[in-house]
């Protein structure tokens, strides 16, 4: 049986003013989401002194749009942050399915343990491993001659490591809210266990993975702390190379950031309106199982 | 650590030592046998991390100790240079820049250098640690006045000796004030300045003229009345004040104590003065001006560094303590444009008809930028000979034109006589009466317990109007503590 | 973690799948430990040892002396924790202080995301004209960086010029110069601007647990008259409980953890009520450079957060060894 949503047969007129109350409460949400991102957008199309400091425009400073493109290698880092997000979003989604899988299918001695420090490694400020992490780097980068700090791959194992923790454990729930039964099957009829999970367990996790892929994608995204040790001006994020319109002593560009920040966002909207077809794609997936 | 990492391969991937361990372990069932595989991994990571440790560290001694080449030809290299950013002029930052690397790569064939910028003084920070703590970071660091004293007690840059300072056209070139703050005595400097930050009082001379005030004060009794005539108490103010921010609370205190002989950290460097009768004298003055003198609006207790620049920049602010020429820019921009000045300010303290004894006069503290050669850079004399372009007099005036900062060389301005031209005389004079702040690497935590303190008081203010001096003395007090604490 | 066991008694829930035997335990299918390797070694390396490196840090006085070779920083011993925990150390006051803040700060947000985000992910859940654009535009808080939406939030709540205040006086409600920036009023503008920037978070997670209920459990449950709130309250939040719990520790954490955001909208010297941990560790260990200090409040603030998280994984456990 297949579904397209989850499905519900009630009378047409019952059903209607469902939808109206949904519509409404659908408005509701949007207006919640979207009035602080109105004020982005006013504070963008003011100039930059009296820019934050009135609610209204005097008159309306366009020129902002322009202007944040050489304040700031702004495309460069939008670039940087796009590659090295999605690289994070996949490879985390990817690496922590296996070990949810088994996490979530296999009771082992150290299950909890492990599962335990997962969670207690989402407790560890990110502060505490900025310095030893970088040495450990740097340690790396002399001894086996890799290029670490400075480099796409470097930030993207770190991202994708921090994001491992909270990627495991949702998918370890998500896969252990799946039904076995196809897996054992397709096992006991000679499948590989990589098999299984390529075929079999991935295209029904493909929800979950939506969500630690948009999970691991933000955190890289939205990361200042690393980022700002270990990038180069060729591979900084947005993140950070935001934070170069405030700068100290200086008129913070409160225009230009509202502007930029807007910019950015719009490329990742984008993506995960891609993105949320795959949720309702799982699903269908995932009804077929009835 | 080539023996630790390739021992940590060694166990994860040994799998006859794994199977070994399963076999004495469980031989019961399958599901058991990987069960202690499982563990076996756990056991393996932190085995691992255990010897990576010491591994990490040893390695981290090695790595550092590379000696300084001292080859009489250079060999041609890309150096890297990190600097911080001019938000106020990016185009012109990027431009000064590629006239620094053509002088650079025409001076020194094959050579070349790779720029970075930090915009706070958070990311400078973390920058230092991180390079210093790892040992690897760019050749050439910029750096606050302030943090140079950080620097310096890291250990971790180079002294710059007498010939290097030969090189660079000797000490004599530069600034004088601007050398008291590139290291703790005159043969232990590690900083080259690179641009200055003097510090003068910036004065509305419409609000001036409207509330009939000839001449911009020259004592703090004179500025307060000054003050009070600017001020209707709604929306037009004396003066503006940011106790909210991290670092000007320190500011304004520390030039209150100098100009009332007073310090704020003892001559060892090792106890903080924050409790003395005068340092909570000095603190109750600044924020008197928002709680008594009512020369400032309450509305500043939220304020930081911008938000002040911006408040004048809105034309309704009589004077701007201590300000640096960052906020030119904005001024020029605002309705303040035209009808502001920079002037010298008070000297003499709250209270009092003259300086007192061992007062200084102080405008400012030294302030600016410096260069310093990093320590394990492999590439020390040409991260000079990078550093002596970007102090050549030509390069300075390109950075006063481009940047509007101050040129610390002085054939600059003899050179170049605009650069001391309206508002930049005033400033010029200001910057011979700066005087540098302890140089300790306590200095660091001083300022940031001191702003604590401050602006625990400056909430108090904003919500109530007023406080009360038994609870700044308090809140000083245990910033001295905290100070005290962290020194030792 | 569906299990009869687990399923509600006032509902019969069909299709629920069944286990006859306890996983892995006694089956022949081995584990395959090979999946989770690379993830555990990269933990290993990128997370565990760092945090060991950080507890030795701990124990030194690592500072702006010794950072240069930070191998001979002197051994202090307990000393930091001293200084944090007994009542008479310096920086115990300070401390106590920032848990409270915290603590205050990720149970507010979290109490406020919970209904929020669920609400959402059960409305977005259903039919609705244009859902796949809203259920994106959901997500915009969420790419806005951290950086900016402090920013932006510390412009709205501004006193004097911001959004907040210009709209109190306008509608007569306040004064146009309230502080929501500093005293106790400082608190709520912190949690409104994390609750709307978060929520999405939980809100995805909700979602992504609601995929997993097979749509003819609604139709089985709507012909036993249980939709609406009974069908919620007796079919879905059963079946998607240990989601929510995970996410309810998840966002407790991480709001304890959120540095950017009070950092950028309160800076260095914030007002105690926002002080929260992992600002004042960062203030002690990059601005003040006490980074032993720093570390022995990292590994206090370690202690604590790992309280609900045991808790969540002993709560977690019972459902899945049910027998």
């Amino acid at each position: 049986m297949i579904v397209a949503a989850p499905a519900r047969r009630p009378r047409t007129a019952r059903r209607s003013r469902g939808v109206a109350w949904r519509y409404a409460a659908a408005m509701g949400y949007l207006a919640f989401v979207l009035l602080p991102v109105l004020y982005m957008v006013l504070v963008s199309l003011q100039d930059s002194v009296s820019a934050g400091t009135v609610l209204l425009p005097k008159s309306i400073h366009w020129q902002t749009f322009a202007e944040m493109w050489s304040t700031v290698d702004l495309g460069v880092y939008l670039r940087n942050s796009l590659l090295i997000a999605i690289l994070t979003g996949v490879c985390a989604s990817v690496l922590a399915l296996g070990a949810a899988y088994v996490v979530a299918r296999f009771r082992f001695r150290f299950r909890n343990p492990f599962r335990i420090s997962l969670l207690a490694t989402q407790a560890v400020p990110g502060v505490l491993l900025l310095l030893p992490l970088f040495v450990i780097y740097v340690v790396i980068q002399h001894t086996l001659a890799i290029h670490i700090v400075g480099s796409y791959f470097g930030v993207v194992l770190t991202y994708m490591t921090f994001a491992l923790p909270f990627a495991i454990w949702m998918l370890s729930v998500y896969v252990a809210s799946l039904p076995k039964e196809i897996e054992e099957q397709a096992l006991v009829d000679g499948a590989h266990r990589y098999e299984v999970l390529r075929y079999v367990t991935f295209p029904l996790a493909v929800p979950g993975l939506v969500v630690t892929f948009i999970f691991s994608f933000l955190l890289a995204w939205n990361d200042v702390l690393f980022a700002s040790v270990l990038t180069s001006p060729s591979t900084r994020t947005i993140g950070v190379g935001l934070q170069n319109y405030i700068a100290d002593n200086t008129l913070p560009l409160w225009n230009q950031l509202m502007a930029a920040s807007i910019i950015s966002a719009v490329p990742a909207v984008v993506l995960f309106m891609i993105v949320q077809k795959w949720i309702v794609a799982g699903l269908a997936a995932g009804s077929t199982k009835g | 650590m080539t023996v630790a990492l390739a021992a940590t391969a060694r166990l994860v991937d040994d799998k006859a030592l794994i199977q070994g361990l399963g076999r004495r372990e469980g031989m019961i069932d399958v599901g058991q046998s990987t069960m202690t595989r499982r563990r076996f991994l756990e056991v393996a990571g932190v085995g691992a991390a255990a010897v990576a440790m010491p591994g990490v560290m040893a390695a981290c001694a090695q790595t550092g100790s590379t000696p300084a080449t001292t080859s009489s030809k250079l060999s041609p290299a890309t150096l890297s240079l990190f600097i911080s950013k001019d938000t106020a002029h990016p185009q012109q930052q990027s431009q000064l820049m590629d006239l620094i690397k053509q002088t650079f790569e025409k001076q020194n064939p094959g050579s070349s250098f790779t720029w970075d910028t930090y915009a706070s003084a958070a990311e400078e920070q973390t920058k230092l640690e991180t390079g210093v703590a790892a040992r690897e970071g760019p050749d050439v660091f910029e750096f606050g006045s302030t943090v140079v004293p950080t620097a310096y007690a890291s250990g971790a840059f180079e002294t710059i000796t007498n010939s290097m300072w030969d090189e660079l056209g000797g000490k004599k070139a530069f600034f004088q004030p601007q050398l008291a703050m590139s290291g703790p005595s005159s043969d232990k400097l590690i900083g080259v300045p690179w641009s200055g930050n003097p510090y003068a009082l910036v004065i509305n001379k419409a609000m001036f003229q409207a509330a009939g005030i000839k001449s911009p004060p020259k004592t703090w009794n004179e500025f307060v009345d000054a003050a009070k005539a600017m001020s209707n108490g709604k929306d037009s103010w004396g003066t503006a004040m940011a106790p909210a921010d991290g670092f000007d609370p320190w500011h304004k205190i520390w030039l209150f104590a100098t100009q009332m002989g007073a310090q704020l950290m003892d001559d060892t460097g090792k106890k903080g003065l924050l409790d003395s009768e005068a340092s909570v004298q000095a603190c109750a003055f600044w924020l008197d001006w928002m709680a008594n003198f009512k020369i400032a609006s309450r509305q500043c207790a939220t304020y930081k560094g911008a938000d002040e620049i911006k408040a004048f920049a809105s034309g309704n602010i009589g004077m701007q303590v201590m300000t640096g020429p960052g906020g030119i820019p904005t001024y020029d921009q605002g309705a303040v444009a035209g009808k502001y000045e920079y002037v010298v300010g008070p000297t003499v303290p709250y209270g009092m008809s003259s300086l007192p004894a061992k007062a200084k006069p102080a405008q400012g503290f030294v302030s600016g930028q410096y260069l310093t050669i990093f320590k394990y850079s492999k590439n020390k004399e040409l991260a000079l000979q990078l550093i002596k372009v970007m102090t050549s007099p030509d390069i300075q005036y390109q950075l006063f034109k481009l940047r509007a900062q101050q040129p610390v060389v002085l054939e600059t301005f003899s050179k170049h006589p605009e650069a001391k031209v309206a508002p930049w005389d005033a400033l010029y004079d200001a910057e011979l009466k700066s005087y540098p702040t302890p140089f300790f690497g306590s200095w660091l935590q001083l300022e940031v317990v001191l702003g604590k303190a401050i602006n625990t008081i400056a909430q108090q203010i904003g919500v109530t109007g007023t406080y009360s001096k038994d609870a700044l003395k308090a809140a000083l007090t245990q910033a001295n503590q905290q100070l005290a604490a962290s020194i030792t | 973690m569906i299990t009869p066991e687990r399923a509600p008694s006032a509902v019969a829930v069909p299709h629920a799948p069944v286990r006859a035997r306890r996983p892995a335990r006694g089956s022949p299918l081995r584990a395959p430990y090979w999946m989770m390797t690379p993830s555990v070694a990269l933990l290993a390396l990128i997370v565990f040892l760092p945090i060991l490196i950080a507890f030795y840090i701990s124990l030194t006085g690592l500072n702006q002396y010794t950072i240069g070779d930070w191998l001979r920083a002197p051994f202090v011993g307990l000393r930091h924790y001293m200084d944090t925990l007994e009542p008479q150390g310096p920086f115990a006051s300070s401390l106590f202080n920032s848990v409270k803040a915290s603590l205050a700060f990720s149970l507010l947000t979290t109490a406020l995301i919970m209904p929020i985000a669920l609400g959402a992910a059960l409305l977005f859940n259903q039919s609705l004209p244009g859902r796949a654009f809203f259920r994106a535009m959901m997500l915009i808080p969420y790419i806005i960086p951290t950086f900016v939406n402090a920013i932006l939030w510390r412009l709205v709540f501004m006193n004097g010029t911001g959004v907040v205040d210009q709209l109190l006086s306008a509608l007569h409600l306040g004064s146009r110069e309230t502080f929501w920036l500093i005293g106790p009023n400082s608190l709520w503008a912190m949690v409104i601007a994390d609750v709307w920037a978060a929520w999405p978070f939980v809100y995805l997670m909700s979602l992504a647990a609601l995929q997993t209920i097979p749509g003819e459990l609604y139709d089985a449950a709507t012909i036993d008259g249980a939709n609406g709130p009974r069908g919620f309250l007796y079919v879905t939040l059963p079946l998607i409980r240990s989601t929510l719990g995970l996410a309810v520790v998840l966002s407790t954490i991480n709001h304890f953890n959120n540095f950017t955001l009070p950092y950028v909208m309160f800076g260095i010297s914030p007002p105690e009520q926002v002080n929260v941990l992992p600002l004042n560790i960062f203030v002690n260990s990059f601005v003040t450079f006490n980074f032993g200090l720093g570390a022995a409040m990292s590994v206090v603030a370690l202690a604590i957060m790992l309280t609900p998280a045991v808790l969540y994984l002993r709560a977690a456990r019972v459902g899945d060894e049910s027998r």
